[in-house]
């Protein structure tokens, strides 16, 4: 635990770094996440709590002036903010107006009002009234929208439930202060009961934080801009990444502590500098501090106190250290047994728990009782608290340590944290350089993919289109070869007459019929590229459904009767009125019923059924046709296609019909789907929306389908 | 004796219109809705001279064109393609497939038996 306490400075590095993670990671999202949760304002937040973190570790490094806290401070509450700004919007997305922009004065004005108590006042109110219920509330927006995006549900899970817990240690574990309750529960206090820095306790949470945006489904691939050059043939992973990271890091956190050693021994021994300037004030000040040490431990009244412990040498060793204290002003002295236990000490602030705890784990002591001076330097686990450490053996008979005296003293500026500070600006340079490395590096590899699959997807739609025109043409040059040759024949015919009259009406009949189907093509082609254009006019109305069905059955029973057919219409309700273009719906029904017609065989049965599910009414119709392979139930809604089986095309028919009602369904905000199994039947699917006091069509004509 | 013709198409009211105007120019015509069909009465009655349509169901006209060139019997057959498709594509493959020639939908039905006219005595003057 001491160990953390000595590595504070570096914890609220990693603290920050790991919210800069999130920030990062929040604006790679992909944009059509974001239609759900507003993930740019997460990724602020991410951005200024980062730096607010990181100017942390400037505090604890230098002294801040009012002026530089006063603009930490306002970044954290940026922070906060943009956290709750993201929650409330996110609320929005999911279609729920709870919290409006009104709330802002409500929790601004209390937390401005901590200003009375300082700016560690401040720094409460910030965290009471804006940090805790931002995180919370996000918390939930998060764990609430996992639901509705099933790719995405245990990142979501775990994000959500980590901003929650976040919530705690940010937002009600504060800075000591006179404003309620941070009298009791602070950072201080934590640290007592604890014995951890909250700052590691709130780091790692970030750190987990990161991690599950890290494998939210769309992260890492919002595309923007192809990086220009790249030389580099490795595809990373994200776990590669991850790890790439983790190890910077540690090596970060190595060469922190390495020039934390190499300023702590190299500085202060061989020195030979300016004897005025800061750093060797400071050296002589420690070696004063050294040699004082020196003496103290050389006493005989410390020795003897820890071969005896008689109340007499308690009392001789108290006052020399006393008076060592008074010598040099600020530090602290103490002297501990072997086994680490402070026995006696002396100066103003040595708080209560040192002296009751065991110090055997920490490094001034177990170099101390190795027979040599410890030097230690702590940054300590709040600002105002650096303090430096020169340890000394005590020495009994044969040389054996017996325990240990040590100095304490605090200073405010030392060059061993600016040696910190430098190794951790290194770090965070080169973990930054190496996200954007491999965020360009994974940006590439998904612009490639997201190019191949639009190319593919164009080479469809291409041979699609060749496909159409040349099947269009097809079919509309057919019947105008059969008109073409019965009006020539007939022509030719004319001087002589040497057709009969039966064969003349056949012949007309050809024409007739030819042109009626070469009608009903171009009619048929025309609301194709209506629907595809997405132009199909809808007039919504209320329409009485189960009606409709009824009607719709009704007219087209004569078709039924010489294949002898059953047909019927199945409802639980009488009736069922809905919104939606009577003209078109009723095209959907005949469309529907007479492909059924078209496929039963004489004495089958087609049954047509209404029902309420949800929002909407599902209509289905159901044959004991042909049926419809698999391979082909996945086709039928395409143009033309009419199935590989050859029972099928010999119906005749345009090979639109499908097309359209799938249209007339889609612009009218329903879904249409087939079920089938070959040779027992086939129901056809499609759901409208009951769309009960919805006024405009406007939005529903979208819907209709114009990719093609 | 008449000359036989034999008509593969899918499409009824085209196949009787070019039969009417055949029988009145004096042939014996008959007609195969189906590539299968038409393959078979070809090989079966290994009629004077073939109209086939290129886009069939199943068996495909091209198909047909390769079988009928296959049998020795029949491979001599003159063979008029009818196609709705008008690209240089078609037309290539009409040649490749072994087509004596194509015709374009909608086409001219005079054109179609001066054609016909042609190929048959091409035919004849091979023979002799």
């Amino acid at each position: 635990m001491e160990f953390f306490r000595g590595q504070f400075d570096y914890i609220c590095f990693f603290y920050g770094l790991a919210f800069f993670f999130v920030g990062i990671i929040c604006f790679s999202i992909r944009k059509d996440s974001r239609r759900r949760l507003p993930w740019v304002m997460l990724g602020l937040f991410g951005f200024t709590h980062g730096i607010n973190e990181w100017m942390d570790v400037y505090a604890i490094s230098y002294v801040e002036s009012y002026f530089v806290s006063l603009v930490h401070l306002t970044i954290l509450g940026l922070s906060y903010v943009f956290l709750f700004e993201f929650a409330r919007a996110g609320f929005l997305r999911a279609g729920k107006k709870i919290v409006g922009a009104w709330i802002y004065p409500l929790i601004l004005i209390p937390a401005f009002y901590g200003m009375r108590y300082g700016l560690d006042g401040l720094n409460a109110g910030f965290r009471y009234f804006i940090g805790f219920p931002a995180c919370i509330f996000s918390g939930f927006v998060i764990f609430r929208a996992s639901g509705k995006d099933p790719s995405g549900r245990r990142p979501l899970i775990m994000l959500g439930v980590i901003m929650a817990i976040y919530g705690i240690f940010t937002g009600l574990v504060v800075p000591k202060s006179i404003l309620g309750p941070s009298q009791w529960l602070n950072t201080e206090s934590f640290y007592q009961a604890v014995g951890l820095p909250v700052q590691f306790v709130r780091g790692t949470l970030a750190l987990l934080a990161a991690m599950a945006l890290w494998f939210y489904p769309t992260a890492l691939t919002n595309v923007k801009s192809l990086p220009r050059r790249y030389f580099f043939p490795f595809k990373p992973s994200k776990w590669t990444i991850l790890l790439t990271l983790v190890v910077l890091m540690a090596l970060g956190w190595a060469f922190t502590d390495y020039l934390d050693y190499y300023a702590g021994i190299q500085l202060i021994k061989n020195s030979k500098a300016d004897a005025n300037s800061p750093l060797n004030r400071m050296i002589g000040e420690l070696t004063k501090l050294e040699d004082a040490a020196v003496l103290i431990s050389k006493s005989s009244a410390i020795r003897s106190l820890l071969d005896t412990r008689s109340p007499q040498d308690m009392e001789r060793a108290a006052s020399l250290i006393e008076d060592y204290k008074h010598k040099y002003a600020g530090i602290d002295c103490f002297l501990l047994d072997e086994k680490g236990m402070p026995v006696v000490s002396a100066g103003g602030n040595l708080s209560e728990n040192i002296v009751s705890k065991s110090l055997a784990s920490a490094s001034y002591f177990k170099d101390a009782m190795k027979g040599k001076t410890g030097y230690y330097f702590r940054p300590g686990s709040t600002y105002d608290e650096r303090v430096y450490y020169i340890s000394l053996p005590v020495k009994g008979a044969a040389d054996k340590p017996l325990g240990a005296i040590v100095i304490r003293k605090n200073i405010t500026v030392t060059p061993i944290l600016r040696y910190r500070l430098m190794s951790i600006y290194i770090t965070t340079f080169v973990c930054l350089l190496a996200i954007i490395f491999f965020i360009a590096l994974r940006r590439r590899e998904n612009l490639i993919k997201l190019i191949e699959e639009v190319n593919a997807e164009l080479n469809v739609i291409d041979t699609m289109k060749t496909d159409f025109v040349s099947i269009a043409s097809h079919e509309l040059r057919t019947p105008l070869t059969s008109i073409k040759n019965a009006a020539s024949i007939l022509s030719k015919n004319r001087p002589d007459n040497r057709i009969s009259g039966e064969k003349e009406k056949e012949l007309l009949d050809i024409i007739i019929n030819n042109a009626n189907r070469q009608m009903r093509m171009i009619d048929d082609l025309l609301d194709v590229s209506k629907i595809e254009a997405g132009v199909m006019d809808m007039y919504l109305g209320p329409v009485d459904i189960v009606a409709l069905a009824k009607e719709t059955v009704n007219s087209l029973k004569h078709h039924t009767e010489e294949k002898k057919i059953k047909m019927d219409v199945s409802s639980d309700r009488e009736s069922l009125v809905i919104r939606a273009d009577p003209e078109q719906t009723r095209r959907i029904f005949t469309n529907l019923i007479v492909n059924a017609i078209k496929f039963t065989p004489d004495n089958g049965g087609i049954n047509v059924r209404v029902e309420e599910a949800g929002a909407e009414v599902r209509i289905s119709v159901a044959d004991t046709g042909i049926g419809i392979s698999e391979e082909d139930q996945e086709k039928i809604f395409e143009k033309f296609y009419r199935g590989s089986d050859i029972r099928a095309r010999r119906k005749g028919g345009s090979g639109l019909g499908l097309v359209i009602t799938k249209g007339l369904v889609e612009a009218q905000g329903g879904r249409i789907w087939v079920k089938s199994k070959l040779n027992k039947g086939s129901t056809f699917y499609f759901t409208l929306p009951l769309g009960q006091g919805q006024k405009g069509a406007g939005d529903e004509r979208a819907n209709t389908d114009n990719r093609g | 004796m008449k000359e036989q013709i034999l008509i593969i198409e899918d499409e009824a009211d085209i196949s009787k219109t070019i039969r009417y105007f055949l029988e009145e120019e004096g042939y014996d015509v008959s007609i195969a809705g189906s590539g299968e069909e038409g393959l078979e009465k070809t090989l079966l009655h290994n009629p004077d001279l073939v109209i086939l349509d290129l886009k069939l169901p199943e068996l495909q006209g091209e198909e047909v064109c390769k079988e009928i060139r296959k049998d020795k019997k029949t491979s001599g057959t003159p063979i008029i393609m009818l196609t709705a498709k008008d690209s240089d594509v078609d037309r290539v493959v009409g040649r490749v497939i072994g087509a004596d020639c194509y015709m374009t939908k909608p086409f001219e039905l005079d054109e179609l038996g001066s054609r016909i006219k042609e190929l048959l005595a091409n035919k004849k003057a091979d023979h002799s």
